[in-house]
């Protein structure tokens, strides 16, 4: 009773699996699945005929049907998956693109080098505790000048090129009047960094501009020494050429500080030997420096003789054109996108 | 300044040592060397020759076949083409094999069919400058066969220093000041430098008056009488007059080089007189009446202030005091009696006369430094010891004149070991500390637990006037290599943070990362071009003044960015079609009532940040939101709540008036955004659209927030809901947002424009504003019989705006 329904089944499923064989579309075996197993399908209608059945008969084509059912979806899912893999492999053989076939342009912003180098080393200097301080860019005769043992008169004034203003203020000629503000303002033990512009009553060249850019740096603590500023520029000049650099401090005067040095790095173009770079003497000027004068301490209302302190001035424009190899400093200024489009 | 190591090695022995050697230890110890330079390289091989015999060349007429006798027994043959060559001649003779300062190889070659072994030399060839028409003829008593350059005493070295390394070191400016540095330095003993020891005061040997006794605290007058005759004043001894050359001074005349060979060795300037020229003869030391005229040695008229100190003789000025000397009054070669004037004058006085008249001199130089009171007397006695050596003949008048009485001053001063040792971060001994400044002449002598140090006349002045100036020349003569760095021991105390450079980065994040802007730097100067076209009817009393500005062509303070952005924005528009550009800077106003008062008395200086965007070919309408968009993108970084606005306080000049955007937070404006005006476009010649913004970093800074709280967040679904209105132009967006927000109450959670449409099937005078709506509840499903009414409540509440729901 129940055989000729088996043979049925039988056959539905050989039929299919045949068809699933050959399919060579997802769309087919799709149809495939409908025609068979779907809800109006061909083994879906002789299962629901099962309730016509006596209960051997239900138990054996019910479990003829189930088993072919999980066959053909196994089949199905296996020819499928095939397909598939076939339609991936033949994409794989096909897509190829031109590596080196641009970009569509996108209108990109540029950050300018100076105040890059800037932020980088403020970021270096707030690492180490330092507090970034400003201040005012028209700047007192006593701040600019007096407060840092440079009277009225003294020879130092003469090399500075001052900017005068009404009301017989200066535009500052360095960052240093920040060293007596600071103090003044925050006390002693005191870390403190002040980048900014200044300037100088000197006719441009390549080399020279009446606005350029200083960070002014000064500690003040117990026991302060010239092997602790030292110390401190090393690693400054290590975080800005990213290895340990050759450096060496020789005396010079500026009046805030006692004793007065400057220091220079190994000329890295020529390692040392000399080179035009470095005016063959293998080593280049970065920055003055020095202990502050005890009357600059004084000044800023702390006492020389519990506090000492070091101080120095880097010209950040200078330091941007060795980083970038810019050979004349009157493109910082310019605001020429084909300059500044290069950083 | 130049020094030849000739010279010092007069007066210190510096034998053994390399001259790259004491380069380098005065760089390190004492000045910057800036160069180190080799005279007479090259001249090695040149030796002292005589042409024994001359003869026309027989094929050339202008050469000359040449026996030269260069002291080998053998005369050697030279054709030479100077017109000036004779026998009998003292010759320079480069031989074959030499290779001469100009880098020409000597060979032995025919010159038209005649032998040629060498050249005799002209300056020119001997890399000594000069002409090149004949050759250098030397005096008879030239040795035949000596080396030339030592002969001719051109195998110097000579160091370039530094004068900026050396502004507070008055002694250091003249030789003999760099040689009690190298003989500190390198161990070596200092000779005593010789002098005229007879000379002695003499008050009444000459009629010399000091009227101004603060410009000239000390005035000392040496005479001498050349005598008359046939010999006259002999030349400069060659030794001498080579020595200057090396260093850079020309030779005049003895009088003169002696003057200023005295001054290279120990810096003291001094000035001859031809005596016969002062009226008198008389000297007096007074202040300039107003007015006075004087001519100096350049032949320039002066005039003169009661600044100036003036040195006189019986009638009229003669000299500039200590800058330079009159030109009536000069020394010639006729002089036959000179007084020489050996004085000190302050220093303040003789540099506000070089500035003022524009005059410097080497004397100005060395004056300036304030020189050692000992220096005058001292520069007398070896410019009469030297003139003695040179000319025999002449007499020195054993009594000098002199008047004001400035006493040398040596400082004592104590040094405590341990605060050098601690300031310097270096092992230093008591005994070596003692041993470096006893080197460079300090007295040293222990007092208890520190040194009691006194600083010789010559460095008292200006220079080392305190401990740590003691400390300042242990350092470097120990060599600052010697401290050894260490990264100080500091407290771990966190940076404060700087809220202004908080808002930079974040500008720069978005204004560069996201919205591609390029971030520039403009001068701090308006320009007069800038002023007349930017700042129209601003009176002169809105500005700061620049009061000198050799430099640069303004004598203005900016007020504002803009016209630097102008600027830029115009001359990169020759080059590129979109350019957008940003300034965060400075602008510099006068202090007004409004501003506050500042300790100081200072301007008032705003932070502002600038940015300008113009592209060419675009709509401006577009440009105008994409810029508010940009600015909108900044405050929202910065976390700043605003408001566009219609202008509320006249807006800048860079602003269209009616396309203007006032960015207000709390009701406070602090920025604006607008189309360029036209006529600000037109004057800075922009043809493009362009749009700008200008915000108050300060009033920025006041109203960011540092941080932003979550808003909680509901877990029921939201509904959303569109709505457009057909709105009349004269409303605002602004005003119909916030009545949507009111008549929505709370749940309305968001509320966008998503569009704005103008044309057809519209209103004359109105757009079309659609919006988006989101509500949402945090306790609860929000149902439609909720939200219905809300959304019907926005629509009779806009209807009586005159706004017309649209289906
Ligand atoms: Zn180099």
């Amino acid at each position: 009773m129940s055989e000729p329904i088996l043979q049925s089944i039988r056959d539905i499923e050989s039929r299919a699996h045949a068809a699933i064989a050959v399919a060579v579309a997802i769309e087919t075996l799709q149809a495939i699945e409908r025609d068979v197993l779907g809800k109006t399908g061909q083994l879906s209608q002789i299962l629901r005929g099962l309730k016509d059945l006596d209960d051997s008969g239900k138990k054996s084509v019910g479990q003829a049907g189930n088993v072919a059912k999980r066959a053909l979806e196994a089949a199905l899912s296996q020819r499928k998956s095939a397909l598939e893999s076939a339609v991936i492999a033949e994409a794989l053989a096909r897509d190829r693109i031109d590596p080196t076939e641009p970009a569509p342009r996108r209108h990109a912003g540029h950050e300018h080098p100076v105040k890059s180098v800037m932020r980088e080393l403020e970021d270096l200097f707030e690492s180490m505790g330092f507090t970034i301080v400003d201040g005012p860019e028209i700047e007192t005769d006593y701040f600019n000048f007096e407060a840092l043992n440079i009277p009225p008169n003294h020879p130092a004034r003469d090399t500075q090129d001052t900017f005068y203003v009404e009301g017989g203020h200066v535009l500052r000629t360095h960052t240093s009047g920040l060293q007596v503000r600071a103090m003044r303002k925050y006390g002693a033990p005191l870390r403190v960094v002040s980048p900014g512009r200044v300037f100088r009553n000197e006719t441009q060249d390549a080399s020279h501009e009446h606005t350029f850019h200083q960070l002014e740096g000064l500690v003040v603590d117990e026991g302060i020494s010239v092997a602790h500023l030292k110390a401190v520029l090393d690693e400054l000049l290590e975080r800005i050429f990213g290895e340990r650099v050759a450096t060496r401090l020789r005396p010079h005067h500026f009046p805030f500080v006692e004793p007065g040095l400057e220091l220079d790095f190994q000329c890295r173009l020529c390692g040392g030997k000399g080179c035009a770079t470095c005016k063959q003497t293998g080593w280049i000027e970065l920055c003055g420096c020095g202990m502050v004068h005890p009357k600059v301490l004084a000044a800023g209302n702390v006492d020389p003789e519990k506090f000492s302190g070091f101080a120095f001035g880097l010209g950040i424009d200078r330091l941007t054109m060795m980083r970038h190899a810019i050979s004349d400093i009157r493109w910082m200024m310019s605001g020429d996108l084909r300059f500044l489009r290069q950083f | 300044m130049k020094l030849s190591l000739r010279w010092l090695t007069e007066h210190v022995d510096l034998a053994g040592i390399a001259p790259d050697e004491i380069g380098r230890q005065l760089t390190m110890k004492t000045a910057l060397i800036e160069g180190v330079l080799r005279l007479g390289a090259g001249l090695e091989k040149v030796l002292v020759g005589l042409v024994v015999e001359r003869e026309k060349h027989p094929n050339a007429d202008r050469l000359s076949c040449c026996k030269v006798d260069v002291g080998s027994g053998t005369l050697v043959d030279v054709v030479c083409g100077a017109p000036n060559v004779a026998a009998g001649q003292k010759i320079a003779y480069a031989p074959v094999g030499a290779t001469l300062p100009s880098g020409l190889t000597l060979e032995a070659r025919k010159i038209r069919g005649a032998m040629s072994h060498g050249m005799i030399c002209s300056t020119d060839e001997l890399g000594l400058g000069g002409n090149h028409d004949g050759i250098l003829v030397l005096p008879e008593e030239a040795p035949i066969g000596a080396p030339f350059r030592e002969y001719f005493g051109v195998d110097d070295v000579i160091f370039e220093i530094d004068n900026k390394s050396i502004t507070h070191r008055a002694d250091l400016w003249g030789h003999y000041g760099f040689a009690r540095e190298l003989a500190a330095i390198f161990g070596r003993e200092l000779r005593p430098l010789p002098i005229d020891a007879t000379l002695r005061a003499e008050p009444d040997g000459f009629d010399l008056r000091v009227e101004d006794p603060i410009g000239c605290p000390g005035y000392l007058g040496l005479q001498v009488d050349l005598g008359s005759g046939a010999a006259g004043i002999p030349a400069t001894p060659r030794w001498m007059a080579r020595r200057l050359e090396a260093v850079g001074m020309r030779p005049v005349s003895l009088l003169v080089d002696l003057s200023n060979y005295v001054m290279l060795e120990i810096g003291q300037p001094t000035h001859p007189f031809d005596q016969d020229r002062l009226q008198g003869p008389r000297i007096v030391v007074r202040r300039a009446r107003e007015g006075e005229k004087l001519t100096t040695l350049d032949g320039q008229s002066r005039e003169l202030t009661p600044e100036d100190v003036v040195i006189a003789d019986g009638e009229r000025g003669v000299a500039i005091a200590g800058v330079m000397g009159g030109r009536e009054s000069e020394v010639s070669a006729s002089t036959q009696r000179v007084f020489l004037e050996s004085a000190s004058f302050e220093a303040a006085r003789v540099r506000r006369t070089s500035s003022r008249l524009g005059l410097r001199s080497e004397a100005v130089a060395r004056f300036e430094k304030t020189l050692d009171a000992t220096l005058p007397e001292q520069a007398i006695r070896r410019y009469s010891h030297l003139l003695k050596q040179v000319a025999t003949s002449a007499i020195v008048r054993a009594g000098f004149a002199a008047a004001g009485g400035e006493q040398a001053r040596t400082v004592t001063l104590a040094l405590r070991p341990e605060r050098a040792r601690s300031k310097l971060g270096m092992e230093l001994g008591v005994e070596e500390m003692a041993a470096r400044l006893r080197s460079i002449a300090f007295e040293v002598r222990a007092d208890g637990d520190r040194l009691s140090v006194t600083v010789p006349a010559f460095r008292a002045r200006r220079d080392v006037t305190c401990e740590d100036d003691l400390i300042e020349e242990v350092g470097r003569l120990s060599g600052y290599e010697r401290a050894l760095p260490s990264l100080p021991r500091l407290a771990v105390k966190p940076a404060m943070r700087n809220a202004l450079r908080r808002i930079e980065r974040l500008a720069v994040r978005c204004l560069v990362h996201e919205c591609g802007y390029a971030e520039t730097m403009g001068y701090s100067f308006a320009s007069d071009r800038q002023v007349a076209n930017y700042h129209v009817g601003e009176p002169e009393s809105g500005f700061v003044h620049l009061q000198n500005s050799l430099t640069v062509d303004a004598t203005r303070m900016r007020r504002s960015l803009m016209p630097g952005l102008l600027d830029a924005a115009r001359r990169n528009l020759v080059e590129f079609d979109d350019v957008r550009l940003f300034d965060a800077g400075r602008e510099y106003l006068p202090r007004r009532a409004a501003d506050g008062v500042d300790p100081d008395g200072l301007p008032v200086e705003r932070r502002v940040l600038s940015l300008l965007r113009t592209t060419r070919g675009g709509g401006v309408d577009g440009l105008l939101l994409t810029a508010r968009g940009d600015v909108e993108r900044l405050l929202d970084r910065l976390d700043v709540a605003w408001q566009g606005r219609a202008p509320t306080t006249p807006p800048p000049a860079f602003a269209h008036p009616g396309r203007t955007i006032e960015i207000a937070v709390e009701g406070r404006t602090v920025g604006v955004i607008a189309q360029l005006h036209p006529e600000v476009a037109r004057r800075f010649e922009i043809a493009e659209s362009a749009v700008a913004a200008e915000i108050d970093l300060d009033r920025i800074v006041a109203e960011s927030r540092a941080t932003r709280r979550m808003r909680p967040l509901s877990p029921f679904p939201p509904t959303r809901r569109d709505l457009a209105f057909e709105t009349p132009e004269s409303v605002a967006v602004a005003d119909v947002l916030r009545e949507i927000r009111e008549a929505a109450g709370e749940s309305l959670l968001e509320l966008e424009l998503f569009d704005v449409y103008r044309g057809k099937n519209l209103a004359p005078g109105h757009r079309s504003l659609a919006f988006r709506l989101v509500y949402r509840a945090h306790d609860r499903t929000l149902s439609d019989a909720e939200i219905e009414p809300l959304q019907q409540r926005i629509v009779e509440r806009l209807a009586r705006q005159g706004l017309k729901l649209r289906s």
